[in-house]
């Protein structure tokens, strides 16, 4: 019998609650490791946002063994790249070097997880480097809003608040900050090692995390602080809130947003496979309705975002400015009651499947990819054989589920819009939106 | 460590077209890639956009199917087509699973031979188009790197003048058409079909498929260019009065792909700028002041030309010290040359990344593709450490002698002009553009 590609991936824990994932995968002579911390903004709170992303922003500026961004400098030197990213729910940290320095990043790695220096001097001027991707980012109208979106979205929740954090905080976080959350969050029992790519067998890998992790202690304090559980936004009952506002953004833009389950619970599958259905290419429901029948958007879409405690379910229009926007937040929120009511034919269901077994497929091309896909299911998910059992779990899913599922959560009582203006008309694309009506439509 | 290129076969159609069929059991995926070395170019004065409007209009249906009922069976069965425009050539292609490949790949060969360039499409697509250019209107990297082609080549060469909402208005279908008709053929064109196919599968299948296309073009590519004139530092500032920090994009001349100076000049950029914390820039205005969160360097090439570039953003009040410490650096880097321990790092990074660039099929398809593109030998990668080899610092220093002029620098700054202007003003005259402005305006 063949073995399933679960069969490919091995595990062990480690003593100190340290899990290591691999998979062999020897196409070409590279590997990729990742650490995923499960700790991110969701464990700050007014005071402290953008703390979680400024540590790891420290995370390359120096620990015992390892000078201030020598960890980037040594994989560079060898033709590697790295990176990390933070999120609500976990920081991550990212390698990928040719197959023979397998024992070198896992040297890097280990010494950031216990030893970081945090030297204040440095820190000041990695604040200011962290202050000028804050204004990169503000200086985005569309992003800029929408993070005033999310804080109503999410509101009460540290969801709020992105992982970018806010100025205030961000100009007053101290060392002493980074230090309290460092010492309770990066722990062996907080993280995962993932390690895909041309080594040599899946012992040998454990051998080598084990000899250099296994002598660092469990963090006590983790398991009764570590959740900060909430009631799930679709179960609260909470009305929708309608925002406009004017932006320095030449094209208008709806956004609408709906209270999502959690990461890796059971209506997640649904709820995604819906999101293709509905906004997955040229021959998904808003493109062909909104977009070509209805002429109403240039373009239209949508994903689901889901955490660890709450998610949302959004979906976008890109308009003319000839266009009144009620018409189009009409005609997009009309596709969701559409499916709802009429259901799901047999050819979409026959897409989907092979959308989703092609795009596995083909992540299997790259390991950077792969260990990312891992890292994911097992900390945010909350299983790394997630990302295997989604796919054979969409073999048996039907069609009723999935209007339930639409039936669920894409409620128009809790439904969030924004509305984003352009505070100038812009002539041409009015007078190219307003002539192209008298176009057939179809 | 030397790389090595699977297997493959390779010959001419019949109609001319370069054919490579590269059997790779790995995974139960096919790619098609087809290149043809036609691109922006070639867009009229005034009309450029054809290109990427016939790129875009070639995927929207065919004559024997609408473009709804094309993208309904490409989707439905998982498949998916990807499109590429770059100066002098258009890639188009397919990935899809194996056990779809009898159906999609004629599907996309009657896309490429017989596309139906419909009226209604083209509409559709041209508003999309104006739609996302005057979204770019709010894009400070677009607008700088928009600006420093028409600074640097001017309006008399064709990488000068890019596509814009004042051109793309006055592109009709006739001009497509007239486009596909003039260049769209087998002639010095090249398809790839790569995957799990054998080479007697993709030979009976699919080689009079590929044969059947059109042998000749009714014209021969080419376009009208005065040489560039090189600039004598001169400065645009793109107003746009709502920023807090300024997008710098600088540059000159550099030389064109194939020249015997690209290598020496491409470890040059690694430590100059392209080597990200390995970079002198990276290292000095990131990591030593903080004064951004990226800054690279970049040289841009192409058969017939190439620039070198710099490009950042810096909060407003920063804006004297970046500038300055790029100079500095810039001055410094040109005199004195790198260091050897810099030469033999970028050596190393050159080499270990060359394992990412050929990880997995479609990297692989992609080198292939620039090797032909170029004329170049397959050994060009697969010996690629005896092309380094004899590059020594020396070198370098005498590439940079001979290349890298500083009395040729455009620097394009959009940010707030009140803020920003004195600054600049020590560079060179400035001249000013409203954000919506023709960075073409005389």
């Amino acid at each position: 019998m063949q073995p399933t590609l679960l069969d490919t991936i091995s595990v062990k824990s480690l003593d100190n609650g340290l899990k290591i994932i691999c998979l062999k995968k020897s196409d070409a002579p590279v590997v990729a490791v990742q650490v995923w911390y499960k700790t991110g903004s969701a464990n700050e709170h007014k005071g402290i946002y953008g703390l979680s992303h400024m540590l790891e922003h420290m995370m390359f500026r120096g620990s015992k063994e390892v000078a201030s961004e020598e960890h980037a400098r040594k994989i560079n030197d060898i033709g590697g790249h790295c990176n990390a990213f933070t999120a609500e729910d976990i920081t991550a940290y990212t390698n990928s070097v040719p197959k023979d320095h397998l024992a070198m990043i896992l040297d890097l790695e280990r010494d950031r997880m216990v030893n970081l220096t945090l030297d204040p001097e440095i820190f000041e001027t990695e604040r200011n480097v962290i202050i000028e991707e804050y204004h990169t980012y503000m200086n985005n109208p569309v992003a800029k809003a929408f993070l005033e979106f999310r804080t109503v979205f999410y509101q009460d929740h540290p969801y709020q608040v992105s992982p970018l954090g806010v100025i205030e905080d961000i100009s007053s976080v101290t060392v002493e900050n980074l230090k309290e959350y460092y010492s309770k969050w990066y722990a062996p029992n907080n993280a995962t090692v993932v390690v895909v790519g041309d080594f040599k067998n899946p012992e040998q890998v454990f051998s080598m995390v084990e000899e250099r992790f296994g002598q660092f202690p469990r963090q006590q304090k983790l398991n009764s602080t570590q959740e900060n559980k909430v009631v799930p936004f679709y179960e609260q009952n909470r009305k929708g809130v309608w925002m406009k506002r004017r932006v320095n953004f030449d094209v208008p833009i709806i956004i609408t947003g709906y209270p999502a389950p959690a990461s890796g619970q059971e209506d997640i599958l649904p709820l995604d496979i819906l999101q293709i259905i509905i906004s997955q290419g040229e021959s998904s429901r808003l493109h062909r309705e909104v977009v070509r029948k209805q002429s109403l958007a240039v373009m239209a879409g949508g994903m689901n975002h889901s955490l660890k405690q709450a998610g949302m379910s959004m979906f976008f229009a890109v308009f003319t400015p000839d266009m009144g926007y009620k018409k189009v937040e009409i005609g997009l929120n009309k596709q969701l009651e559409i499916i709802k009511d009429k259901g799901i034919s047999d050819d979409e269901m026959e897409k989907v499947k092979n959308i989703a077994l092609t795009s596995r497929t083909f992540d299997m091309y790259s390991a950077e990819h792969i260990c990312q896909k891992i890292g994911y299911a097992e900390t945010v998910d909350g299983d790394y054989q997630l990302w295997v059992k989604k796919l054979e779990a969409l073999e048996t899913l039907k069609k009723e589920q999935l209007i339930d599922t639409a039936k669920k959560y894409w409620n128009s009582t809790n439904r969030h819009t924004l509305y984003l203006r352009p505070k100038k008309m812009n002539l041409l694309l009015f007078v190219v939106g307003f002539f192209r009506r008298f176009l057939p439509k179809g | 460590m030397d790389f090595t290129f699977p297997p493959m076969k390779e010959y001419d159609l019949s109609n001319g077209m370069h054919c490579m069929l590269i059997p790779d059991f790995t995974h139960p995926i096919v790619t098609v890639t087809l290149q043809i070395p036609i691109g922006r170019y070639l867009d009229k004065p005034s009309f450029e956009g054809t290109a990427e409007l016939a790129l875009g209009l070639i995927q929207k249906g065919t004559k024997t199917y609408s473009s709804e009922v094309f993208s309904q069976k490409i989707e439905q069965s998982g498949a998916s087509l990807f499109a590429d425009l770059k100066d002098e050539c258009l890639t188009l292609g397919v990935r899809m699973l194996k056990s779809v490949s009898q159906e999609i790949v004629p599907l996309f060969w009657d896309m490429v031979c017989n596309p139906a360039l419909d009226e209604k499409e083209f509409a559709r697509l041209k508003k999309e188009m104006l739609t996302g250019l005057n979204a770019e209107f709010s894009d400070p990297s677009v607008l700088a790197g928009k600006h420093f082609n028409a600074a640097l080549f001017g309006a008399e060469h064709p990488a000068g003048r890019k596509h814009s909402v004042y051109t793309v208005k006055n592109i009709a279908l006739q001009d497509i058409k007239d486009y596909y008709a003039q260049y769209c053929t087998a002639e010095e064109s090249t398809i790839i079909v790569a995957g799990a196919m054998t080479e007697e599968e993709m030979q009976k299948e699919w080689e009079s498929l590929f044969s059947s296309w059109t042998k000749k073009r009714s014209s021969s590519p080419a376009f009208s260019a005065k040489d560039p004139v090189l600039p004598n530092n001169r400065v645009r500032i793109v107003d746009k009065p709502e920023l807090s920090q300024t997008t710098l994009l600088i540059g000159h001349p550099a030389i064109p792909e194939m020249h015997e100076s690209r290598v020496n000049l491409a470890l040059a950029n690694f430590i100059f700028g392209g080597g990200n914390f390995s970079s002198r820039l990276m290292s000095r205005i990131r990591s030593k002041i903080g004064k951004t969160y990226g800054i690279v360097s970049q040289i841009v090439t192409n058969k017939r030309l190439g620039a070198f570039t710099v490009s950042t953003t810096t909060q407003n009040s920063h804006l004297k010290e970046v500038l300055f410490s790029i100079f500095d650096e810039y001055r410094e880097f040109c005199e004195q040359g790198p260091t050897n321990e810099e030469v033999e790092k970028a050596k190393q990074f050159a080499l270990g990344n060359m394992a990412f660039e050929l990880e997995g099929i479609p990297n692989i398809v992609e080198k292939l593709l620039w090797l032909r593109f170029y004329g170049r030998e397959n050994s060009f990668i697969e010996d690629y450490s005896q092309h380094l080899s004899p590059i020594t610092a020396q070198s370098i220093r005498d590439a940079l002698k001979e290349f890298f002029k500083s009395d040729h620098f455009v620097i394009i700054a959009v940010g707030k002009q009140k803020e920003i202007e004195m600054i600049l003003r020590e560079y060179g005259e400035v001249t000013s553009f409203k954000h919506r402005e023709n960075p073409l305006k005389p």
